[in-house]
């Protein structure tokens, strides 16, 4: 009789609870009678549904179906989704709020299981412990287990998001797609909202944020969730779109995916240089780049010149070239096409025309206005498609770097073959391709 | 598919504004549309172009942020969307307010083509045709913000020829990548999940894939008591991980492919209906410069209705540190 | 046998006027046609000394207590924009994108529905063009509508219109929109015929298969240092932000939201019971106007969208003239329509 004393605690519950106040009402009492409260429920039960994806999350006035899927029903995909929940998942109600204490009734667990499951099981124990008549309790007993539904026709709303998803090869052949539903999945979103919530007000993560603010020793780990947003699901009314989403009073966590602020290298602004290889040191990882150049020539400067040690020279002076074509990019793509035509751009005229290749596309400053600029940007264009400044610009980057080396006093390397790579590497990232070398390049 | 399908050519749409367009990339993210939505886009341009008689098949995208901003009040621990006003109902009562969020961006997309025919006469017009059909499409539910009057060399689509020699390929993409700097191209990272639940495993046993997932998507702060000279310090543990964040990565099938016509309300009675949920991985935004071939930029589509899998994939690995 | 024609349970119009936010910018009046070096105006916080001005509860109502929280300063923080000293004009500037393809759903999911909605538009478009319909838009551009609150106690407004083809200005227009009359949306008559032409290219973009493109900039003579007015946002839960007014910003840049220029540009629906005395509202399915809490197209009436649409599409009941404006301004404002709601 272990069920009967347990439904009969519930229904005494709800009835002192309801009832207070009111005693000597007949009616009142009567509807707490066993049989009639449970006859009421087994009606009611009909308004809820027990699910896991919820449809109203995604328009409060969106009707259709909402889902019951068990998360160990659910394909063990790599990424992640509900199929991780396993067996302990919080499970959502969906339907008439008045109803919802027909839930509670069957969440209640005996010997570590809940009605519900009891029920679904179709425990011979709990039919009789329902009521007497066979036929009855069988009734209620199936009306009780259809707090799970799996309805055999299902049906979607206007209000509910669907998308088109091509699982052929023609995007314009209509029976190449497939038409899909995302579900709101509210039994993860729990589990999410539970670990950000334990985060944010939990005592064990708030005494870590006090010992991390205050910068003294603290044993548990400080959790901290950046830029969360927290969305309101259901407006005033959360209880109107699931039971989960009423104990989150609404709030649907959404985790940060933003890009990082696009920030421009210091490295990168030269327009008050005298060069930009003053600058060029600072440009991301180059001045490690060339310690680690530094150390190795050291460490077999009274070796014998092998095949093995030349190669690992040439990729390592090669990848600083190759930083160095980045970094004229980097520096063209902060600054607006004919930036240097500025009066404080005091740049040699080489590394102009290098840093600054999109003037060539502009058109002339007007003779009335500006004589000498006019003059400037003819010259800019044909210099620019001349195209010896590569091979200035590259020499520069040599002497650069030797005399990096120099200072290491370190032997130096051929000038000649550092040019050759640093002219290429910068060709390779420029446009538009000087007109000189595009028969070089193959380009048309 | 789990490998980027053959490409022929690149378009590269650099710099494109779009306004308002979707922040809420999924129920559990935000921040920056789904690649499900880019994917969606490319399937829609293909479909127009393929009306306009461009025979071209649009089997990949990429997708380069320069800059965002994000409709959100600022300064909480916790923010939350700016809404726009709901319009009243029919008895003059304010209708349920669905928070939307909204973010503006500024783009470069690439999308990766595969053609027979297109030939060099034809292209530079075609570009022209395909950038106006986008124009009047949404991005991520945004709008294309038209350009600036005076369009500089930087702001113009241009398509890359990918059928060339091994050399000539990288090349070509390698000027892709630095045209559209700086800004930050998301690529995959799912091998930063198996990684964090192993990295779990010692301290709890039991952690599983979505621990590790929450793990990342979270700034993890440690105090060491030895640190600094004995006086003890805080550190983070995204020291090296590079910019990580939790995405959605396409859709898992929560239950069978219902034929079509059978469910009442779905929006064509032509198509074979399936509920699903989102799924979610790890990303990271990179640098473009960090980017050595196409496939390591572009996202493409593995359909798998067998196995319940509708998925955006991403060849990106990220270098051993002994390549850097 | 012929099946009984049914409304599509998933109706969905994309918005074919597709405005951009409308940014501010300030300078001299005189040098209107230099606006490329105009500067941006820009949000700044101010904290201001408010006075209690809302109903006090019932406990405060005892005279001390009523004197001390009257007295009691109130202290917020708000933004505000203004123009520079040295500016005596905002400009408002946005692009508006015309997209073609009206009457067509996005979504829809009954064949046969869809097939009669095109043919119903189609017949609408033979028999009417989107003419009337454009030409009320472009009066909205004109009379500089879209200004919203800048428009109160300007000393003058120039709305520059140009076409934009290939990043080119093909043709442009200039209204003095003051001139023009908010209530019934008419022009002076020497400006009639631009707004017919500015009509005109709108009215062909719906029709057409390319989208057209404008661009806008609202030149308003306000006077050196005057305030002026950006959208507010809308924010539910300030959280510990104790600011009661966040205006809109785009890059630093005050702007009025798209949403709010769209709605300016589609006020033109004077077909509505009560239009002669309440003026022109914008095209909503129940002409619900927010800022008074009412919708004036009822369902028991038979004026709102979806009782119009029904008749006119699956009961053949052709509406009236100035109704079928209506429903197709509806289809151009977009929205998904499904089954009623």
């Amino acid at each position: 009789m272990r069920f009967r004393a347990v439904v009969a605690d519930f229904i005494e519950g709800r009835r002192e609870a309801k009832v207070k106040g009111t005693e000597g009402n007949a009616d009142a009492a009567a509807k707490y009678e066993y049989a009639a409260w449970l006859g009421d429920a087994a009606r009611r039960v009909r308004q809820i549904e027990a699910v896991t994806h919820v449809l109203k999350a995604t328009h409060p006035d969106a009707r259709g179906s909402s889902l019951h899927i068990a998360p160990q029903s659910l394909p063990a995909h790599l990424e992640i989704g509900s199929h991780l929940l396993g067996e302990h998942f919080a499970e959502d109600v969906v339907g008439n709020a008045a109803a919802l204490d027909v839930y509670k009734l069957l969440k209640l667990e005996v010997d570590g299981k809940r009605l519900l499951d009891w029920m679904r099981d179709g425990d011979p124990d709990l039919r009789a412990a329902l009521a007497e008549d066979a036929e009855l309790a069988d009734a209620w007993m199936h009306a009780f287990a259809s707090l799970v539904r799996h309805e055999p026709t299902v049906s979607t709303h206007a209000l509910a998001k669907q998308v088109y998803w091509l699982v052929g090869v023609r995007a314009d052949h209509d029976g190449d797609y497939h038409l899909l539903q995302p579900m709101f999945a509210s039994s993860l979103a729990h589990a999410v909202h539970a670990d950000i919530q334990e985060a944010r007000f939990g005592e064990g993560n708030k005494a870590a944020r006090q010992a991390f603010r205050d910068k003294t020793n603290h044993a548990e780990p400080y959790r901290d969730y950046r830029n969360l947003i927290a969305r309101k699901l259901g407006g005033t009314k959360p209880q109107n779109v699931s039971q989960l989403n009423s104990e989150r009073g609404g709030v649907n966590y959404l985790l940060a995916s933003l890009p990082p602020a696009v920030w421009v290298e210091r490295a990168t602004r030269v327009h008050k240089q005298e060069s930009a290889l003053l600058s060029f040191q600072w440009f991301e990882d180059v001045k490690k780049r060339v310690r680690d150049l530094a150390e190795f020539l050291r460490s077999v400067q009274n070796q014998n010149s092998t095949a093995a040690i030349r190669d690992e020279r040439d990729r390592q002076v090669q990848a600083i070239a190759d930083q160095f074509a980045l970094f004229g990019a980097s520096v063209r793509a902060g600054y607006p096409a004919g930036w240097t035509r500025d009066q404080g751009a005091r740049l040699p005229w080489c590394e102009q025309l290098w840093l600054d290749p999109e003037r060539v596309d502009l058109p002339d400053r007007e003779t009335a206005d500006d004589p000498q600029g006019r003059a400037d940007d003819q010259a800019f264009r044909e210099d620019y498609h001349r195209g010896d400044w590569c091979d200035e610009v590259a020499t520069r980057f040599a002497q650069w770097l030797n005399q990096r080396l120099r200072e290491r006093e370190l032997p130096l390397l051929a000038e000649a073959e550092v040019r050759h790579w640093a002219r290429a590497l910068v060709l390779d990232v420029t446009w538009p391709v000087p007109l000189r070398r595009r028969a070089v390049r193959g380009d048309a | 598919m789990n490998r980027c399908p053959s490409i022929k050519y690149l378009l590269v749409l650099p710099r494109i504004r779009v306004q308002n367009a979707n922040a809420v990339s999924s129920p559990l993210t935000h921040g920056f549309p789904s690649m499900t939505a880019f994917l969606g886009l490319s399937w829609a341009l293909e479909r127009k172009a393929r009306a306009a008689g461009l025979p071209l098949s649009f089997r990949a995208v990429g997708v380069v942020c320069h800059a965002h901003d994000e409709q959100v009040t600022q300064g909480g621990y916790v923010n939350s969307f700016c809404l726009t006003r709901n319009p009243v109902d029919r008895t003059g009562s304010t209708a349920a307010i669905v928070e939307e969020g909204r973010i503006h961006l500024e783009l470069s997309l690439v999308f990766g083509i595969h053609s027979d025919y297109w030939d060099d006469a034809h292209r530079s017009q075609d570009v022209a045709t395909l950038w106006t059909l986008l124009e009047g499409m949404r991005i991520a539910g945004g709008s294309v913000l038209p350009r600036p009057t005076v369009t500089a060399r930087r702001l113009r689509p241009w398509v890359v020829d990918l059928t060339g020699s091994e050399d000539d390929q990288r090349k070509a993409f390698r000027e892709v990548c630095v045209r559209l700097l700086p800004g930050s191209a998301l690529v995959a990272r799912d091998d930063l999940i198996d990684t964090r639940v192993e990295a779990l495993r010692p301290e709890n046993p039991r952690a599983n894939r979505l621990d590790a997932w929450l793990s990342l998507s979270r700034i993890n702060w440690r105090h060491d008591a030895g640190a600094n000279e004995g006086k003890g310090q805080w550190s983070h543990d995204r020291k090296g991980l590079g910019w990580i964040v939790p995405i959605p990565v396409g859709y898992g099938a929560l239950g069978p492919l219902h034929p079509a016509g059978s469910v009442a309300n779905a929006r064509d009675g032509t198509t074979s209906f399936r509920f699903v949920e989102s799924l979610y991985s790890v990303g990271e935004w990179i640098g473009p410069h960090r980017l050595r071939t196409a496939s390591d930029l572009l996202w493409y589509a593995d359909s798998r209705p067998d196995e319940g899998l509708y998925r955006c994939r991403n060849d990106y690995r990220p270098l051993a540190a002994a390549d850097i | 046998m012929p099946t009984e024609l049914k409304t599509a349970s998933v109706l969905a119009f994309e918005r074919k006027l597709d405005p951009s936010d409308a940014l501010f910018l300030a300078g001299q009046w005189s040098q209107r046609s230099a606006s490329a070096t105009w500067k941006s105006v820009t949000i700044r916080e101010k904290s201001v000394r408010g006075t209690i001005s809302n109903r006090l509860k019932a406990k405060d109502q005892d005279a001390a207590k009523l004197d001390a929280a009257i007295e009691s300063p109130n202290l917020q923080t708000v933004d505000v924009a203004t123009l520079p000293a040295d500016a005596d004009t905002l400009a408002v500037r946005f692009t508006l994108r015309v997209l073609g393809g009206t009457g067509a759903p996005s979504a829809c999911n009954e064949a046969s529905y869809r097939t009669k909605l095109l043919a119903t538009v189609d017949a609408y478009r033979q028999a009417q063009g989107f003419g009337e319909l454009a030409r009320r838009y472009a009066a909205n551009l004109a009379n500089g509508r879209f200004l919203w609150r800048n428009r109160v106690g300007a000393e003058q407004i120039e709305v520059h219109v140009a076409k934009l083809e290939d990043g080119q200005e093909a043709r442009s227009w200039r209204f003095d929109a003051l001139a023009h009359k908010l209530p019934d949306l008419s022009a002076p008559a020497v400006e009639t015929a631009a707004v017919a032409e500015l009509g005109d290219v709108i009215a062909a973009g719906l029709a057409g298969n390319a989208h057209a493109l404008l661009k806008v900039t609202a030149y308003v003579r306000v006077g050196a240092g005057q305030e002026v007015f950006p959208s507010q946002e809308l924010i539910l839960d300030k959280g510990p932000s104790k600011k009661s007014r966040t205006l809109y910003q785009v890059d630093g840049v005050a702007a009025i939201h798209s949403q709010k220029i769209g709605n300016a540009l589609r006020t033109i629906d004077t077909w509505y019971p009560g239009a002669a005395e309440n003026g022109p509202i914008a095209v909503e399915p129940y002409g619900s106007v927010t800022t008074q809490g009412r919708a004036w197209r009822q369902p028991k009436e038979r004026q709102d969208f979806y009782s119009l649409l029904d008749g006119w599409v699956l009961k053949d009941k052709v509406p009236e003239l100035p109704q079928q404006h209506f429903v197709i301004a509806t289809l151009i404002r977009g929205g998904v329509f499904g089954e009623a709601g």
